[in-house]
């Protein structure tokens, strides 16, 4: 009887080490992530144009619009074939982009001596984030508009200038 | 009256299978096993492996997070920015335990248009002879480099599969 009790306790001592082991080891599983985007190209297809401006007696604005028309105000003569500023731009299809316009006057059109002052840019991609939509061979199309200050009695002349536009991934 | 000696017999007792030797009686030592873990070890993932965010230009570059320190540095891309983050994993188990941890060297990211890339030299910054402390739990970061080839852009995602064991 003594022996048959030593026996049954050698074995219950076994078993209790091998289920302790299955607890000796754990596995679980880790993610790793990337978002990886092309990078945005831009390549000016057109420049902004506002036309021909006969000036009047008073200031007034000439405002061009997306339409590449430009609407002219009280006492101006606006002619010719005005037109927007024009970007294609490259990215990743569906990406989300902001676009950066330059703040109200801080874009100056020069002839000599003489200035008007550039404000009110707009855009076709709003102010607010724009879906990229391209593919390998069509680019997104970004179209520019602003609205030109005309002094009373606007010196004569070609006015020119530049700015930046930006398109950043939101 | 008669007075009747009895001599006192002595069994010889069979040694004990599983008693370790102490002194005045007899057995047969039996080695005890050096640590027993009451405590079932447990894995963790605190935290992935987040590259972020790059832009691609003509040619591959890479992205590597280091896991000592958590740096990301960008080579042969446009760094977007954005939080990227080292792997983090809690273990827990038996206090001053020793461990061993597993993981790939290497693994491989997918976007859903199966577009991959490489995740290469996955390191953890754990030391040579890694111990659960007193209280039973041991974090440890793990970083990686991000190879992408020419053209490969895209939501990026992979599994990293960690192994732990008592040693």
């Amino acid at each position: 009887m003594k022996m048959l009790n030593k026996v049954a306790l050698a074995t219950a001592a076994l078993a209790t080490f091998g289920a302790a082991g299955a607890a000796n080891a754990a596995t679980a599983t880790a993610t790793a992530n990337a978002k990886i985007v092309k990078a945005i190209t831009m390549t000016q297809t057109q420049n902004m144009d506002f036309g021909t401006i006969v000036t009047g007696a008073t200031a007034a604005t000439a405002v061009l619009g997306l339409a590449n028309s430009v609407t002219c105000g009280v006492g101006l003569t606006c002619s010719g074939a005005p037109k927007v500023a024009a970007f294609d731009v490259q990215g990743t299809n569906g990406a989300s982009v902001l676009t950066t316009l330059p703040a109200d006057g801080a874009v100056t059109l020069t002839s000599g001596a003489n200035s008007m002052v550039l404000t009110g840019f707009t855009s076709n991609w709003g102010i607010g984030a724009h879906t990229l939509v391209t593919t390998i061979a069509t680019a997104d199309s970004l179209k520019v508009g602003a609205t030109l200050g005309v002094g009373a009695n606007q010196a004569e002349g070609n006015y020119v200038g530049s700015f930046a536009v930006t398109v950043n991934y939101q | 009256m008669t007075l009747l000696l009895v001599p006192a017999i002595a069994r010889a007792q069979p040694p004990c299978q599983l008693c370790a030797a102490t002194a005045g009686r007899p057995g047969t030592t039996v080695p005890a096993p050096a640590a027993a873990m009451t405590v079932p070890l447990a894995i963790e993932i605190e935290s992935g492996i987040d590259f972020s965010r790059a832009a691609v230009t003509n040619g591959g570059g890479s992205i590597a997070i280091d896991g000592a320190t958590g740096a990301r540095s960008v080579t042969g891309l446009r760094d977007l920015g954005g939080m990227a983050m080292r792997g983090v994993v809690r273990l827990t188990g038996q206090p001053g335990a020793r461990v061993r941890v597993t993981l790939p060297n290497r693994i491989e990211l997918r976007a859903s248009d199966g577009t991959s890339a490489e995740v290469a030299d996955l390191a953890s910054d754990l030391g040579a002879d890694p111990r659960l402390d007193a209280t039973g739990t041991l974090v440890f970061n793990f970083g990686g480099r991000l190879v992408l080839p020419p053209g490969a852009t895209g939501d990026l995602r992979g599994r990293i599969p960690i192994a732990a064991e008592y040693n």
